[in-house]
């Protein structure tokens, strides 16, 4: 194979939150609180 | 189907292909074939990553699984974000930086050949399969019930596919992923709705979602832990957790969808976008299944959904035997109508007691309706038709074409092939790239210029898409659809998995001996599935975990003297 390795265009800054430890945070505390809330809704209706 | 909802059907498949080849016509060389020019956006990314885990099997499987079992099923998802934040740390930059085509070339550069092949024929084994079923599992389903030919079916989806993947490869693949993606969420949402509205006009919303509840569908989370249970919180998130950092991490058709990236920033931000979406996505399909259970209650299911294996029964010794079943059925489904309908109205007065009576009556009745399901399941078992006894991949589509209008049922058929196509190209594209970039191009040490590699890569993906087809020709339906993926996938991904950790993690271990574990760790992992109860999202961890310690224990006494090799 040849010409594999052309110029990267890296740009490493989330689109959002400034910061990716901030955005890997809000993953984090996304997923605890919908899994936290389909609880309680499924137990409120079962 | 009507006429309209061909044209539907055909308008939508044969249109997103079209477009799909036409965008990518000047596609010229290796990059751009096998990496899309390195040039789609984060969003492209995203929808791309989900589509292609997306398969049909996911909108055929997925609600027949929560009309049997509730919603439980979500809880495999629940390990998913944090794998995804974990890729995003540590395997996307080394990625990047290195500028590889294939997860397996990592494995080539950290280790050594041998690595890099098994790696690779890993990977080419468990999707070349997988990819047979995607074709196969929604061509099976939907032949059956519309009588359409199979074989024919499989052909026409087989050949669409090869056609734009062959073309446009990668940017091909991601770019028709996105319209598809809007094609499969909007059908659902549309037949969401029409759920909701042939539910009896009495029954509201807050009324429907409360009678799953009171008949044991609303469970999401099972708290204790055991395991041999297929689903409960800690193997989601455990098991949940490597099967999905071995899936996005280290399986070149989800690799492939993010290395496609413009930035590493565009990687990274595609691939977290499932990590929020993904569950919500999955505890809606499954929240569809059980709203079609709850329809169900008060409208008249057959007693077992598919009419394929009803008519082959009846043409046997035990066709009386299931007429007995059939009519007890019937007559226990009028009478749990009757109790649904009042246990629904119950919930209006606020009568602790009187919704506990009525609670209490539509589940003795749902638990009689069942257990005659399964009488009429034992039946099909003893009569040895050559059917499997289990029909909860029948269960959504049943409704779809019984109960939705002309056009509807066309555009639903589409979301079912569109899904199926997703995968299947994700899956092509990623088969031919690992075959071209870690066995053809390895192997031969002759250089050729790029438009000998993009010839090459084209004739692998067809090739893989003719392997694809046949073997879908010949599949038989096992078990739940769905779960035979995942079962094949993590027979395989902790092995992988481990390989991949050791190189990312542990620089003191060499090619050799991580090879020798990965070999003995697979050899275990065989030996648990065919021996032991363990439920299969638990080999992810354990083989993973396998690979690493027989890795240590080769590298500090077999191969105490290999070179130590670091790659960073």
């Amino acid at each position: 194979m040849t010409d594999q390795n052309t110029e990267s265009k890296d740009d490493t800054q989330p689109p959002v939150f400034g910061s990716w430890r901030r955005v890997y945070w809000f993953v984090a505390i996304f997923f605890v609180v919908e899994v936290v809330a389909f609880y309680l809704i499924t137990q409120y209706y079962s | 189907m009507s006429a309209i909802d061909y044209i539907v059907l055909l308008a939508t498949l044969l249109g997103i292909s079209a477009y799909g080849i036409w965008r990518t016509r000047q596609n010229a060389g290796l990059d751009s074939y096998l990496k899309g020019d390195d040039s789609i956006k984060w969003g492209t990314i995203g929808l791309s990553v989900m589509a292609t885990q997306a398969s049909a099997i996911t909108f055929l499987s997925t609600p027949g699984l929560a009309y049997d079992e509730g919603l439980l099923f979500v809880q495999n998802y629940f390990g998913m974000p944090f794998a995804i934040i974990f890729i995003c740390i540590f395997f996307i930059p080394i990625y990047r930086r290195l500028k590889v085509y294939t997860a397996y070339e990592y494995l080539g550069r950290r280790f050594d050949a041998k690595s890099q092949y098994l790696g690779a024929t890993l990977f080419l084994v468990q999707r070349g399969l997988a990819a047979g079923i995607t074709i196969y599992a929604p061509a099976i389903v939907i032949s059956s019930l519309l009588g359409w030919n199979l074989k024919l079916t499989i052909l026409l989806v087989g050949l669409l596919v090869i056609v734009y993947t062959v073309s446009g490869g990668t940017k091909a693949v991601s770019i028709t992923q996105r319209y598809q993606m809007a094609v499969i969420m909007g059908g659902m949402f549309i037949a969401f709705g029409m759920i909701f509205r042939e539910l009896p006009d009495s029954v509201s919303v807050s009324e429907a979602i409360s009678v799953a509840g009171a008949l044991g569908k609303i469970n999401p989370v099972d708290l204790e832990f055991d395991l041999s249970e297929k689903y409960n919180i800690w193997s989601g998130i455990l098991g949940g957790f490597f099967l999905s950092l071995s899936y996005f991490g280290t399986d070149q058709s989800q690799v492939q969808r993010y290395l496609a990236g413009s930035s590493t920033s565009g990687s990274r931000f595609g691939l977290l976008f499932n990590a929020v979406v993904k569950i919500p996505m999955q505890f809606f399909i499954l929240f569809v299944g059980v709203m079609v259970f709850v329809f169900y209650q008060f409208e008249k299911p057959p007693v077992f959904f598919n009419t394929d294996t009803v008519a082959r029964l009846n043409e046997t010794e035990f066709a009386d035997e299931f007429q007995v079943l059939e009519d007890r059925y019937d007559s226990l489904v009028e009478e749990r109508s009757e109790a649904v309908m009042a246990l629904a109205e119950s919930f209006e007065s606020d009568d602790d007691t009187l919704i506990e009576a009525a609670t209490a009556k539509a589940v003795e009745l749902d638990t009689q309706s069942a257990a005659v399901r399964e009488e009429v399941k034992s039946l099909i078992d003893k009569s040895e038709i050559g059917m499997k006894a289990k029909d909860s991949d029948y269960v959504f589509i049943t409704f779809i074409l019984n109960y939705l209008p002309q056009g509807l049922v066309g555009l639903m058929i589409a979301v079912i092939f569109s899904a199926a196509m997703s995968s299947t190209a994700s899956e092509l594209n990623a088969l031919g790239s690992t075959t071209m970039v870690d066995f053809y191009s390895r192997i031969r040490s002759k250089k050729h210029d790029e438009a000998h590699y993009v010839r090459v890569s084209r004739i692998l993906t067809a090739s893989w898409g003719v392997i694809a087809v046949v073997f879908a020709l010949y599949a038989s339906l096992v078990s739940n659809l769905i779960e035979a993926v995942n079962k094949i996938g993590s027979l395989f991904y902790g092995a992988i998995l481990g390989i991949f950790l050791v190189a990312f993690l542990f620089k003191r271990i060499s090619g050799n001996s991580v090879f020798y574990a990965a070999l003995l760790a697979q050899a275990i992992i065989f030996l648990l599935n065919w021996y032991s109860s363990i439920a299969y999202l638990w080999f992810n961890p354990i083989g993973c975990l396998l690979v690493i310690v027989f890795a240590f224990i080769l590298q500090f006494t077999v191969f105490a003297n290999d070179k130590k090799e670091v790659v960073s």
